[in-house]
């Protein structure tokens, strides 16, 4: 399927953590095409930036489209700061999504903005008569989305927050929190986030049918630049293209 | 609104995708299909298959970016052999973009490339970072373009065209010796060898050390250059160098080019190509000029 060139307008900028933001777009063609684990390139602050910026859709339906917005550089800081009524020109959906199993608990496991692709995915599998417990990993508290993590609480079972530094909710990384739960309970394994989070996980689930989505910069998003291309046991492939989401034995993690 | 490339014959746009933001991925092929588009260089290809820089290759200032893919591409052989089915869909003519680390690698390609039927005209990407025994950039010779131009001739049936870097554009001699050669185009500038350090971690923000700047920055030292070379031979420019809109490929075409390249703009909006040929036509109309050709007619001193 052909990608779509769409205009869309923001319909609310929600402050959900002291570092991100919930852009809800109207989108009447991407939306409704979207699937869990694919992402769209946005336009930002087009007169001062060159290129788009690939984000992961966090939620999508037949009239909107929601971007989980870290402020990171530039691009997103723009984002960030716009108004209802303000416009973006995004290009999606684009990339390949997340394999969604019928049968068998799931486990999603995000680190910081790595929990916007799994947010439909989530939704999905619940709609398909699966379950799934969720791991979160932030920083510290302040950059824990309290309201995603409460959306997610009503398509997820058993929901644990973690954060690197700080005591609350738990202190730890996703590793620590994956080691006190049995992971023989779960069938399928989704993750998202920074790719040290994604390295360290590699011990634990790379046996087992798990899938990654990785974050990488792009310029185009739609497979010709070979800007996003990452190492794999069957050669070079692109993220935007034949990922974002891989399946964890295939990516080479020695050179990530 | 055609444009006449001489030896490589008319296009029906002026518009051309330029090499390294132009393939074969699927989905972008459906966005440019239908479009106003004069011809696409594919990625270049070289000898053996090249894996490519290590990540990050993409890094974006102000009005530029900085790209070290390291050519990845997947060598001569297996081009070729996926050629017709990967570009089947292409509603355009196709010009092939090779590279060689010497003047035998170039002829290796060009001889490689013969049995293909539909490509209009071959390019040589003769920016070649690799540096010879002299301590020279492969492309900083003048004798060494006469060279392989000469060599290419006497293989390759396809119209030839140069593509320049900054550097062997910075005054005509090196169109000059392509001209002289045997080359029916020159394509007009590659991005400009460049970089950036990350002073958090005193080290390069590339994987690699360096790259190539692209986008907006470019324009106006690609524009120079068009003018005066386009000046220097009677072979046909092609310009490019941060073209993103209606007005910049108009000034390329004043300037003397006799066709227009889009990069950098088309990986951020592969449709700006609808949007470009649309401007120069109504700039055409508004000039009451009779076509493309006298545009740089309108340029006074």
């Amino acid at each position: 399927m052909s990608p779509i060139i769409e205009k869309t307008v923001v319909l609310e900028n929600i402050k959900a953590s002291a570092d991100s933001h919930i852009l809800v777009l109207s989108s009447e063609k991407i939306g409704r095409l979207t699937q869990p684990g694919q992402f769209v390139e946005v336009s930002c602050d087009p007169d001062h930036l060159v290129l788009k910026r690939p984000f992961s859709v966090y939620e999508a339906n037949e009239e909107t489209l929601s971007l989980y917005v870290k402020r990171v550089g530039k691009g997103s800081q723009w984002l960030q700061q716009l108004r209802p009524g303000g416009s973006l020109e995004i290009i999606g959906p684009l990339g390949n999504g997340y394999r969604i199993i019928e049968s068998g608990r799931c486990l999603l496991i995000g680190g910081g903005c790595g929990i916007a692709s799994l947010k439909m995915l989530s939704r999905e599998i619940e709609e398909r008569g699966g379950s799934s417990d969720a791991i979160f990993g932030f920083k510290t508290a302040a950059e824990i989305p309290q309201t995603a993590i409460e959306a997610f609480q009503t398509h997820t079972g058993t929901m644990t927050v973690t954060v690197e530094m700080g005591l609350y909710p738990k202190t730890g990384t996703v590793v620590d929190r994956l080691k006190e739960l049995t992971i023989g309970a779960y069938q399928h394994f989704y993750a998202c986030g920074p790719i040290g989070m994604l390295k360290a996980l590699v011990p634990f689930l790379q046996t087992l049918d798990t899938q990654v989505s990785l974050e990488m910069r792009m310029a185009c998003g739609f497979g010709v630049c070979y800007g996003c291309s990452v190492k794999t046991v069957s050669g070079n492939k692109r993220v935007c293209c034949e990922g974002p989401v891989f399946s964890m034995q295939e990516v080479d993690w020695h050179d990530l | 609104m055609e444009a006449d490339l001489g030896a490589i014959g008319n296009l029906k746009s002026p518009i051309i995708v330029v090499s390294g933001t132009y393939g074969s991925a699927k989905p972008y092929q459906e966005l440019l299909n239908g479009q106003p588009i004069g011809a696409a260089v594919t990625k270049t290809i070289t000898k053996a298959p090249k894996p490519g820089n290590p990540q990050p290759r993409i890094l974006e200032g102000k009005g530029w970016i900085i790209n070290s893919i390291g050519l990845e591409n997947p060598g001569i052989e297996a081009f070729v052999e996926h050629f017709e089915e990967e570009y089947a869909t292409a509603s355009y003519p196709l010009i092939l973009s090779i590279s060689g680390e010497s003047v035998q690698e170039f002829c290796y390609l060009a001889e490689k490339v013969e049995p293909l039927s539909t490509p209009i005209a071959l390019e040589l990407n003769l920016s070649c970072p690799n540096v010879d025994d002299e301590g020279l950039a492969f492309g900083l010779k003048r004798e060494r373009i006469t060279e392989v131009v000469t060599e290419c001739r006497k293989i390759s049936r396809f119209p030839l065209i140069a593509k320049f870097s900054p550097f062997q554009a910075i005054d005509a001699s090196f169109a000059i010796a392509a001209y002289k050669a045997g080359v029916s185009a020159i394509s007009l500038i590659n991005t400009m060898p460049a970089m950036k350090l990350d002073i958090r971690r005193f080290r390069s923000a590339l994987g690699f050390l360096s790259g190539g700047m692209s986008g907006p920055a470019l324009k106006p030292i690609a524009l120079k250059m068009v003018y005066e070379i386009s000046r220097s031979v009677p072979i046909p420019v092609i310009g490019m160098g941060g073209i993103s809109c209606g007005e910049d490929a108009i000034e390329f075409l004043m300037a003397g080019a006799k066709a227009i390249g889009i990069g950098t703009a088309n990986l951020v909006d592969p449709t700006v190509h609808t949007a470009v040929y649309s401007d120069i036509r109504s700039f055409i109309e508004e000039n009451r000029l009779s076509s493309i050709r006298d545009i740089p007619k309108l340029l006074r001193r």
